[in-house]
């Protein structure tokens, strides 16, 4: 298995379309930088205008971690379709190059195949959202220091300067869960295509449909959003409240990871048994 | 001929439909080891599924394939282990050296392959000067070269090749056709060809089958089939219409016979062709020459 993952992660970063998402978030990144240094003041202003009649704002408050947090909601479209251009192709890619022919016809179970493809597909996943923190903190810093982290969360929240790194490590652990949900989705929808494109859109047309039945607050709607991914891949922003309910955490990393299981064992039961025509 | 010797593959009553498409019909065939099977059909026949579903590419709706004496469904990874195939036009990986793509094919059979062993086969189908060439720069022919060059990479037992021929040049086909000979002989591999080029066929082939809609036609021997069977004679004379009209009237036990410019195309078995040039003298035809032609691509024609 150890050797099928590195032949397969080869295989992801010998490619140079792979490298997108790492140009792509650093424009991302680069540009949101770039609003926050010359509008930042003036929107955190408007933000806190009320408060600012009651309250007294002291210190640095646009500073490297609330950009940090801005490039959170990334997770959200962004970086999901710079993950599923890779992980869309993996298995779509094979069938429409037609390399399937000269590898499953070689001693290799189709199982350990897909298996070695999802966990390759995570680890891509683990380096882009790595990277997209990492990137994002140190550039974030380096511009605009330190300070508090003030967030608004159906209130404000204010994070004391050494209350916050903790916080953004676990958001982007439980963000690299959610992309990890929608790897597997890609490459479920990857398994049953003959071309690349057609997953990698039907992924993207998935996640805004069910994003959209995860936010219109609508009594149709209401019995299925709980079980629909989408409304958990902005867990990561139950980290930013002072007290954090470990339930609805524990709730939303199971179905997150129910949902990983689900795709996985469908994706293997189908490759399996799938007639290799192209 | 086969009598006695080891079955390579044995396979009973195959079928696979292809949505509304029989593919293949309960078709059964032997391949014994050395041989040289061609396995024959015109497009759509259901050669490339019959050859999908030995390599575990597709799955029988009936019927079963034993390679090497193994049910291939349960032994799967052990069976392909010996096995090396080229099916129709080989695409590897093209952003990847052609050295690279045999490295990585190798580690997928679950054993790295020797870097000697690479530069062997390279070596083998003329490509160790590009080995480290992207497979995206290659010409077809070279990618159908380096295509028998991974089919060979784990020295495999017995050779699938599904027109291996495709996209090279005169050149380069008899080198295939050498390069067959020389693995079946010298290597002592047992090889299932499967070609269009018909000519190909019956130059290497020991044993071969004919197959159409998904059904066997013919099996056997090529030398027996021709032997034993139609070939085609060609009467060259001074009035066809008035032989082929003779020839029709007549009760001889012919396959067909056509017009071919000045001349009388006969399908008919070897035996009975002086019985045919008397009938035709004694009916005032006049013959100006027989030719008689007995290559398998007219047996072939005729059959499908």
């Amino acid at each position: 298995m150890l050797q099928l993952t590195t032949i397969e992660l080869y295989k992801i970063f010998a490619r140079r379309r792979s490298y997108i998402a790492f140009i792509a978030i650093c424009i991302i990144v680069v540009i949101t930088k770039l609003a926050v240094l010359y509008e930042g003041q003036e929107m955190l202003d408007f933000l806190t205008r009320e408060l600012a009649e009651s309250f007294l704002f002291q210190g640095n408050l646009v500073n490297g971690y609330m950009v940090c947090y801005l490039v959170l909601n990334f997770l959200w479209v962004h970086v999901p379709l710079l993950i599923v251009i890779v992980t869309g192709d993996l298995l779509a890619g094979e069938a429409n190059a037609g390399t399937f022919r000269i590898l499953l016809t070689r001693p290799v179970n189709r199982i350990s195949l897909v298996t070695a493809k999802y966990i390759a597909a995570l680890v891509y996943t683990l380096v882009i959202v790595v990277f997209l923190g990492v990137f994002s903190i140190t550039l974030g810093l380096l511009i605009f220091g330190k300070g508090d982290l003030m967030v608004f969360l159906g209130g404000v929240n204010i994070f004391p300067e050494t209350d916050i790194l903790w916080r953004f490590a676990i958001a982007y652990g439980f963000g690299f869960l959610s992309m990890a949900t929608i790897a597997a989705l890609s490459l479920l929808l990857s398994s049953t295509s003959n071309n690349s494109l057609g997953p990698i859109i039907t992924t993207m047309a998935i996640i805004i449909v069910c994003t959209m039945i995860s936010t219109l607050d609508l009594e149709v709607f209401r019995a299925i959003k709980p079980y629909l991914l989408t409304t958990y891949l902005d867990a990561w922003q139950l980290f930013f409240y002072f007290d954090i309910n470990t339930e609805e955490v524990f709730t939303a990393a199971v179905i997150l990871l129910l949902h990983i299981l689900i795709f996985y064992a469908v994706t293997a039961f189908y490759f399996n048994r799938k007639d290799i025509l192209s | 001929m086969a009598q006695g010797r080891e079955r390579t593959i044995s396979i009973r009553s195959l079928s696979k439909r292809l949505k509304d498409i029989q593919a293949v019909d309960h078709l059964s065939l032997d391949v014994f080891r050395g041989d040289v099977y061609g396995f024959l059909g015109p497009n759509g026949s259901g050669k490339s599924t019959t050859i999908r579903m030995m390599l575990s590419l597709v799955r029988p709706d009936k019927g079963s394939i034993e390679i090497f004496g193994l049910p291939l469904q349960h032994h799967c990874k052990q069976v392909l282990g010996r096995i090396g195939a080229l099916i129709e036009k080989p695409d590897f990986y093209e952003y990847l050296s052609a050295y690279k793509n045999l490295e990585l094919l190798s580690f997928y059979a679950g054993k790295a392959a020797a870097s000697g062993r690479i530069e062997e086969v390279l070596e083998l189908v003329g490509l160790r000067e590009r080995a480290m060439s992207k497979v995206k720069t290659f010409s077809r022919g070279m990618k159908q070269r380096l295509g028998i060059a991974q089919a060979l990479l784990n020295d495999p037992d017995l050779l699938v090749l599904d027109e291996p021929g495709i996209g090279l040049d005169p050149a380069g086909v008899k080198d295939m056709r050498e390069l067959i000979r020389y693995l079946n002989t010298a290597l002592k591999k047992t090889i299932f060809l499967s070609s269009h080029q018909l000519n190909e066929i019956e130059q290497v082939s020991t044993r071969m089958i004919i197959i159409d809609k998904g059904r066997a036609i013919v099996e056997g021997a090529v030398d027996e089939l021709l032997q034993q069977h139609h070939f085609h004679t060609r009467f060259q004379l001074n009035d066809p219409q008035r032989a082929i009209r003779l020839i029709k009237e007549s009760n001889f036990e012919i396959i067909s016979a056509e017009i071919d410019g000045p001349a009388l195309k006969v399908f008919c078995k070897r035996e009975l062709v002086p019985t045919i040039n008397k009938y035709l003298n004694d009916n005032g035809v006049m013959i100006e020459a027989i030719e008689q032609y007995q290559r398998l691509e007219d047996y072939f024609l005729t059959i499908t």
